[in-house]
């Protein structure tokens, strides 16, 4: 069984984004596996495990950095790794779509495609549904359990207020990973000192024939989100402070 | 009788000769197991003058032993009455195959007053015996072994010690000793036995036949002894002088450095027993189990499944049972340490707060703590198996340095509003102050911090921080086994701090202070480190800092374990706050200095729950409330965060401070 | 004069009233005829509703097959068809789980351009506000091509009313084989309560709550609130919330037009779940709190005493008013 597993290679949630350009951002932070990929391969490296002749294939588009985030991917469990090179961090989705589905198209037939459900800097929620499109497959997202039953999966999916759909799609799909599908876990040294020695093979994204041109999406502006400011505090006895904080939240602030 | 002494000779040489081979062919195997197995030790032999010295007083004086009174002095008697008697024992063996043999007959002077020293130093031996059993069937403390192995000892050498005076009190009969030395002018314990026992009055059948009944008991318990000896505890008495010739002659200990550079490893840390380094087995060997280290063991007393004790008890058994396998080098067959129905369960070697108070008490100077750790990493390592909040904290220190997972930007927040300058804006000062990740993110941390920047301030010294540049130290991952994590941390440091070559660093926290100053040389980076409390002792001394405020009162001082019992900083702290309390004495918590207690936080352990008996911290609470102190100073933002909390749990309004934070208040 | 289509998403009990933000978002586009869509089959119950806010026309969008709505897949196709059929320049909906499903579904099938959870749009010159780097940043993008579509986060744009007549009708496009993914079942979560994503206000209990009886007393506060409750990682780890309440980094990320945080420290991680919310409220005891640094307003206090004081004002307040 093949596993496709798309990563992201993204700066950390922890990390300060330091503005550039004036709709760019400093490379220079600390960048990891989106963490909603982490999800989508654990799940591909436990199902190629349990099928025990499965092979579990990170593709990734990035720049050369990303390879340490594919590293990190293959230390997790997956054989191998495909990283389609591009000159900058941002891309559209329909470009990241399209190159994924070229570089899987000529390492082979996906029995399943894995990601995240979104990646954590352009927060985009598209691009497994473009990849989808683009491969011929149906793709449902925010999964939390996958089963494979024969030709098709079971999946749990999280829609409002906790609850969850339980879907039947044929396979093969695209699935979109989300929190609870799984815990990954840590890897241990040996498969990390393994994972540097795997096979990544690199195609530069000029050698895929896509339309650069046709960009959808472009970034005008970035702005770092202005830190709110030291809180007015109330002052009394407690119901006079919060009388007084109702009043301001009726009158002045209109949010009650 | 010639016959009788012919037969006795050759029994008495295939006794010896059987008991002493026998005794080979085990100590042999011990041996053998100590050549074989795979793990490196730490140890390097140098400073052979000292050593000796330790020899000296360790174990002719046993001034280790002694650390604990009563029992200390019972074993005293017992070892120099032990040892005095083997050259009478030896010269009995000597003459049971050789008749003739008298070392009395070639110096009688010399014989006599050895006879005399010995004789009292033997009854002496009764009372140590007498103290052991007392201990054992009366008081019966819960950290003392009290099983079969421990009373047979004690039957062997009370039969060897009785068998002794009586061979004595006979051999003063001329028909068995003989006429040629005044045995009776050097006895004085022996002598009674003769007396009261009416030896005299035996006719000299009887008389001979008890004695040679008597020998013969003697000489067997003691060829059994020694054929016992490798099995037992007692095997102590052997390894326990090469292990305190061993030992680390400085109290500061770096961690046991794996190599994860070379290709091809099979495995890391402590997996099997057969990883072992020939040191940790001489330390099994060493094990006495007196109980100290469980006595004085944190996790121990509040319940935990770990026992210092029994944990090196556990492994040695695992040693021995596995022994075939290990010395057969057919070492995929010995099963791990670490395992489903193993002794050693996860519980026991995460419960650890790497406090070192077992090494510190061990009267044999058994380093726990290289297996314990060793273990850890295996678990770690090859295994990914640590309590799971953990594994938050290595992506965390992993990603930005701190365990918390805050912005490594933020790093240098806690001085804003402080006018402290950066590292890379004045390369070159007097002192770096290195804040740690509790300094810099913790709330309360921040707080002293700040008080350090301000005391630094008052006292004219030319100081920076690093900011955003500062990683964290590695301590953390290094105590909870990420051994991997921690050497790329300390390389990440180290880059950044051989990139600016401070003279002297700063720091707060003795997890940073110990860490930087006793393990980065293991990575060839050695700078001078100083603890706050170092450098306030040394600004007091010199009149940079003055107080201006009133004496502080009924202040009492925790022991940090990674200032104490890691470093051996004591008097520092303690100099400050004589200083802070206008000289006045301080008062002292009832476990301090060496014997101080845990707060719980070592080891990794901040990071963990602590779900089993009770909390680390309770008890130590309960030291300070008994105290009647009204405030507890303290100089590790760890042991202030599990003390204030401890506080907290009990309601109590007992205030808790860094020494630091007294400073910068008392000095206005 | 473009012509744009809100798609409107219902809930239990009939259109959900996040969705008068979006159609009020659709109407600033001046001139052209602004569209309803509807995948369910509740057009007439809602038309008062969407007429308040301006809806022009209220299509409902089905096909024949009588498990359409359990096959996204058939949904988006019609949806798609229907974009194409009324000329629709601008879609917008809803960033819920549903509304984003679809939305997404239907881009990659008209190969159009999309941008998910914005916080504003501007159908005018095609741009879109929302956050890059899990609220670090905003961005602000514009999209290439037509139609443009748009989900938008609820509660981001306030609603306006901008009563108008609407037509309703059906467009029922030709069904285009069942698809390959089918919905099963529908599991409930425990409680039925107010999702907190699209809570309008939350009232949050962090660790100091001490035990999960002790959140009976937020959600009677909620309740006179009209609010959803959530909780902080400290006081899911410590067993007093489900995961399912918690906000912050490692759970839901809200943009509430209030959070109140009662007893919560204010730790990074629990704020990037809410820092976009309009105004922040902190309950503490503790003055040094990170979270009175990074909120509107404060009580120093201890929640158990302010949070009956404040459902009892709020209850007084709801019967004079």
């Amino acid at each position: 069984m093949r596993i496709y597993v798309c990563v992201k290679h993204v700066p950390d949630t922890a990390a300060k984004i330091t503005v550039v350009d004036g709709n760019g951002f400093a490379e220079t932070c600390k960048f990891i596996v989106n963490p909603y990929d982490e999800y989508a391969v654990e799940e591909a490296v436990r199902l190629a495990q349990k099928t025990g002749s499965g092979e579990v294939v990170i593709v990734t588009v990035g720049k050369e950095a990303a390879m340490a985030s594919m590293r990190a991917a293959l230390a997790q469990g997956a054989q191998r790794g495909i990283l389609v090179k591009t000159d900058s961090q941002f891309l559209d989705s329909r470009t990241t779509s399209l190159a994924l589905k070229k570089a899987i198209e000529r390492d082979g037939a996906p029995d399943l495609v894995l990601t995240g459900k979104q990646s954590v800097d352009c927060e985009g929620m598209q691009t497994l549904y473009r990849l989808a499109q683009a491969l011929g497959l149906p793709v449902v997202s925010d999964v939390v359990k996958l089963t494979l039953d024969g030709g098709s999966a079971v999946v749990e999916r999280e829609i409002e207020g906790g609850s969850r759909e339980v879907v039947e799609v044929g396979l093969p799909c695209v699935i979109g990973a989300t929190r609870g599908l799984n815990e990954p876990h840590y890897p241990k040294l040996p498969e990390i000192l393994q994972a540097k020695k795997k096979e990544i093979k690199v195609i530069p994204i000029g050698e895929l024939d896509l339309n650069a041109e046709e960009v959808c999406t472009e970034i005008l502006a970035l702005e770092a989100t202005p830190e709110r400011g030291q809180a007015l505090i109330l002052e009394g006895s407690t119901r006079e402070k919060v009388e007084q904080l109702v009043s301001l939240l009726v009158e002045k602030e209109n949010v009650l | 009788m010639a016959a009788y002494l012919i037969i006795k000779s050759v029994l008495m040489a295939t006794a010896i000769i059987g008991a002493f081979s026998l005794f080979f062919v085990r100590a042999k195997r011990l041996v053998l197991l100590m050549k074989n197995v795979q793990g490196r030790s730490g140890v390097v032999v140098d400073r052979l003058a000292d050593r000796v010295r330790a020899l000296l007083t360790d174990v002719l004086g046993q001034s280790n032993v002694r650390r604990k009174m009563l029992p200390g002095l019972a074993h005293t008697l017992i070892f120099f009455g032990f040892l005095a008697i083997q050259p009478h024992s030896l010269e009995l063996m000597v003459r049971g195959v050789l008749p003739g043999v008298h070392v009395a007959d070639l110096a009688p002077g010399f014989y006599g007053g050895y006879l005399f020293i010995a004789d009292i130093l033997a009854f002496l031996v009764l009372f140590g015996l007498g103290y052991g059993l007392y201990r054992r069937l009366v008081t019966r403390p819960a950290y003392l072994t009290n099983g079969l192995d421990a009373r047979l000892i004690i039957a062997f050498i009370a039969v060897i010690i009785v068998t002794f005076h009586l061979i004595n009190a006979f051999l003063m009969l001329p028909p068995i000793g003989g006429a040629g030395f005044d045995y009776g002018r050097f006895l004085t314990v022996s002598k009674a036995f003769n007396e009261i026992l009416g030896l005299e009055n035996l006719s000299p059948a009887a008389g001979r036949v008890t004695y040679e009944t008597t020998y013969w008991i003697h000489i067997l318990t003691i060829l059994g002894f020694l054929i016992y000896i490798p099995g037992s505890k007692h095997l102590h008495m052997l390894a326990a002088v090469p292990n305190v010739f061993l030992k680390p002659l400085e109290r500061p200990k770096p961690m046991i450095k794996t190599d994860l550079e070379t290709e091809g490893a099979q495995t890391y840390g402590l997996g099997r027993v057969s990883d072992l380094s020939w040191k940790s087995v001489l330390d099994l060997y060493a094990c006495t189990e007196c109980g100290r280290c469980e006595e004085q063991c944190p996790a121990a007393m509040t319940g935990k499944p770990l026992s210092p004790k029994r944990l090196i008890h556990d492994a040695k058994a695992d040693l021995l049972l596995q022994s075939a396998a290990i010395i057969g080098r057919s070492f995929e067959a010995v099963t791990p340490l670490v395992r489903e129905n193993s002794a050693i369960s996860g519980d026991v070697i995460w419960s650890c707060t790497s406090c070192r108070a077992c090494e510190d008490i061990c009267p044999v100077d058994i380093q726990h703590l290289d297996i314990l750790l060793e273990s850890r990493k295996h678990q770690v390592l090859m295994e990914a198996s640590f309590p799971p909040e953990m594994q938050d904290a290595f992506t965390n220190l992993e990603n930005q340095s701190n365990p918390w997972g805050f912005g490594s930007d933020t790093r240098g927040d806690w001085a804003e509003g402080l006018e402290v300058p950066r590292l890379c804006d004045r390369p070159e000062p007097e002192l770096l102050f290195y804040v740690g990740c509790a300094g810099s993110f913790d709330d309360r941390g921040k707080k002293i911090s700040r008080a350090m920047a301000r005391v630094l301030k008052k006292a004219g010294v030319d100081f920076a921080i690093l900011g955003e540049e500062e990683r964290c130290n590695g301590d953390l991952a290094r105590r909870s086994g990420n051994e991997y994590l921690a050497q790329m941390m300390i390389q990440e440091n180290a880059a950044v701090l051989n990139r600016y070559r401070p003279k002297k660093i700063l720091t707060g926290c003795p997890h940073c202070y110990n860490t930087l100053k006793n393990e980065y040389p293991q990575f060839g980076i050695r700078f001078e480190v100083l603890h706050s409390t170092e450098l306030l002792q040394q600004l007091f001394r010199e009149g940079r800092l003055k107080t201006r405020f009133g004496g502080l009162e009924q202040i009492i001082f925790h022991d940090s374990c990674y200032l104490g019992r890691w470093n051996g900083l004591y008097e520092a702290p303690r100099e400050v706050l004589r200083a802070l309390s206008g000289g006045r004495a301080l008062l002292e918590l009832r476990r301090s200095g060496d014997k101080g207690l845990c707060c719980g936080a070592g080891g990794g352990r901040m990071f963990m729950e602590e779900k089993i008996g009770r909390r680390i911290n309770a008890e130590r609470v309960d030291d300070i409330l008994a105290s009647g102190a009204g405030m507890t100073a303290a100089a590790c933002p760890f042991c202030i965060t599990m003390l204030r909390d401890g506080l907290a749990d009990r309601g109590s309004d007992i205030d808790i401070m860094d020494i630091v934070e007294l400073v910068d208040r008392a000095t206005g | 004069m473009a012509n744009i289509g809100v798609l409107i998403e219902s809930g239990e009990e009939g259109i959900k009233e996040t969705n008068f933000g979006i159609i009020t978002a659709a109407r600033r586009q001046p001139g052209g005829v602004l569209f309803a869509f509807l995948l369910t089959g509740d057009a007439s119950a809602a038309k008062a509703a969407l007429e308040t806010y301006g809806v022009q026309k209220i299509v409902t969008v089905m096909t024949a097959a009588p498990d359409f709505g359990l096959r996204p897949e058939s949904q988006a196709a019609a949806l798609a068809a229907a974009v194409k059929h009324f000329e629709i320049k601008g879609l917008l909906g809803l960033a819920s789980p549903r509304g984003r499903d679809t939305l997404a579904r239907v881009a990659a099938l008209l190969d159009a351009p999309l941008v998910q959870d914005c916080m504003n749009v501007n159908l005018e010159d095609g741009t879109v506000v929302k956050s890059h780097f899990s609220g670090r940043t905003t961005a602000t993008l514009r999209l290439k091509g037509t139609p443009l579509l748009c989900s938008l986060r609820p509660n981001s744009v306030e609603p306006v009313p901008a009563p108008a007549t609407a037509t309703v009708e059906k467009f029922q496009p030709p069904s285009a084989g069942s698809g390959r993914i089918l919905v099963k079942e529908v599991k409930k979560s425990g409680g039925g309560a107010m999702d907190l994503a699209e809570a309008n206000i939350i009232i949050t209990g962090g660790r100091a709550i001490g035990a999960s009886e002790n959140y009976k007393m937020l959600r009677e506060c909620a309740e006179v609130l009209g609010a959803a409750v959530g909780a902080s990682r400290a006081a899911v780890d410590a067993g007093y919330a489900p995961h399912g309440m918690q906000v912050g980094q490692t759970g839901k990320t809200v943009s509430p037009k209030l959070y109140i945080a009662c007893g919560v420290s204010g730790a990074v991680q629990h704020f990037a779940g809410m820092k976009t919310s309009k105004v922040i409220v902190a309950i503490n005891s503790d003055k040094d709190a990170p979270i009175f640094g990074k909120s509107n307003y404060g009580i120093i206090g201890d929640l158990f005493e302010v949070v009956p004081v404040l459902t009892d004002v709020l209850r007084k307040q709801r019967q004079q008013g």
